[in-house]
């Protein structure tokens, strides 16, 4: 690891990084949370850029991710906690909220971040009528109504017991 | 079929009984329409006569330009294989016409793609991240999601998805099934496997959604009602509500939790006897008082 004394102001906190958001902003970051994203570590090693600018992520979004990643490089917590902090981390969002995420830790490359949202997201459409998912997520319905109809009679085999004992 | 065989002496009559026009408008049958067209491109075009040459290329042209309209990654590479034959199959000039065509369907469907993402923010995720949301769904919910859009139509139709779930379902059972006494009609009677996962399916064309809808009414869907499963890795009965264990920690990704379908009589057996897979299960219960329970799930040795 080449220091970065040379460098003034970083020189306290030599193993932090700045990532700055779409929106212009700056968030400090330790350097062991950072490399948790796969692409931020790749970023790191190639050059010894302190600042990463990220150019299709959010003030918000980032802000979360970050305490995320904080949160899981900090060695002082138990495992225990970490995951019941992932499950704080995504209760009571709103699928938007998670939609972004989910992007962002695509770019970033954050593995458990991104099974954990994604499950949440699965665990919020499981079971709902097919309605209500585009109701929630403000899908639009781009099926003709003949498609849907042809759709629905084709998939009929995973609900209908009356189909499937005749069969 | 008397009006067919009448309509049916030339080719061109032949051809328009097809009614790919028609089929092609529809989306749900637009990839299947364009196949068919583009074979006829390749093999049929050049024998045929003039007037047929000329309906085939004036549906060349009418297929790419629905794609704009179609959105999909499907419809898109379904079109340019047409575009393919095309090249293949027509005239310089007629060459000319149908990839200026294509090139006008392309640019206007990237440019609708683009409005729709700007007007929906990003309600289309990108396919591999619905996939992956995807994964965590149990079937009924896997199905009901195409059923939602077409880009999630296309996502929930991923191979992966349904061989993982087909493996579940069907080939990981094969241990409960030896151990329980239960026989499944994908295990011949002595006990190999009539589906081996690695055998099959890794042919490109496979389709694992179709091979599992097979599979899940042939067998299985009595026994799996319960939507239970056992993992091997945690030790215990989990909810069968996606292809993933349930206890699978997000710190702990990586670690394969291998779970398997249970049926109501083996966790009843795991409840009054602590094991899953040991021999205690059918014949001694079968003196059970709730004959019902135990017709309903088990099923007759063969």
């Amino acid at each position: 690891m080449v220091t970065t004394d040379e460098k003034g102001p970083l020189t306290a906190k030599k193993k932090s990084v700045i990532i700055r958001s779409c929106d212009g902003d700056e968030f400090l970051v330790s350097e062991s949370a950072a490399v948790l994203s796969t692409s931020l570590k790749k970023i790191l090693e190639e050059k010894e850029d302190r600042l990463i600018h990220l150019s299709d992520i959010d003030n918000k979004t980032l802000a979360m991710v970050i305490a995320y990643l904080s949160t899981h490089a900090d060695d002082g917590l138990s495992d225990d906690l970490k995951r019941s902090f992932d499950q704080e981390f995504v209760s009571g969002k709103e699928f938007d909220v998670l939609k972004y995420l989910v992007l962002a830790t695509d770019t970033l490359q954050v593995t458990c971040l991104c099974y954990t949202v994604a499950k949440k997201m699965a665990d919020i459409m499981k079971n709902k009528l097919v309605e209500w998912v585009r109701r929630e997520f403000d899908i639009q319905n781009d099926y003709t109504p003949e498609a849907e109809a042809e759709i629905r009679r084709l998939d009929a085999w995973a609900w209908d017991d009356r189909q499937l004992e005749d069969d | 079929m008397g009006t067919l065989n009448r309509k049916a002496i030339n080719p061109i009559d032949r051809y328009q009984a097809l009614g790919l026009k028609e089929s092609l408008s529809k989306p749900s049958l637009y990839v299947f329409a364009s196949k068919e067209l583009s074979s006829i491109l390749r093999n049929a075009y050049s024998a045929s006569p003039k007037n047929l040459q000329s309906l085939i290329f004036q549906d060349t042209l009418f297929a790419f330009s629905l794609l704009p309209e179609l959105q999909t990654q499907y419809a898109i590479s379904a079109a340019n294989s047409l575009l393919q034959s095309a090249e293949f199959a027509f005239p310089k000039q007629k060459r000319a016409l149908a990839v200026t065509e294509y090139k006008h369907a392309v640019v206007a469907s990237k440019r609708k793609s683009k409005t729709n993402q700007e007007e929906e923010g990003l309600t289309l995720l990108p396919q591999d991240a619905l996939v992956h949301i995807f994964s965590f769904l149990d079937v009924q919910s896997l199905v009901s999601a195409s059923a939602v859009c077409w880009s999630w139509n296309t996502a929930a139709r991923d191979n992966h998805l349904w061989k993982s779930l087909y493996a579940i379902f069907f080939y990981n059972s094969d241990n409960f099934t030896k151990h329980s006494g239960f026989k499944m009609r994908g295990v011949t009677k002595n006990g190999d496997k009539i589906h081996p996962l690695d055998d099959i399916g890794n042919g490109v064309g496979f389709d694992w959604k179709c091979a599992f809808k097979t599979a899940f009414k042939e067998t299985c869907y009595r026994k799996f009602k319960t939507y239970r499963g056992y993992c091997s890795s945690c030790c215990a009965i989990v909810w069968l509500r996606s292809n993933k264990c349930s206890n699978e920690l997000s710190t702990k990704v990586g670690i394969n939790h291998q779970i398997m379908p249970i049926s109501t009589q083996q966790i009843v057996d795991y409840v009054l006897y602590g094991g899953l897979l040991s021999e205690s299960s059918l014949d001694s219960d079968s003196d059970t008082e709730d004959v019902s329970v135990f017709k309903l799930w088990a099923y007759p040795q063969i």
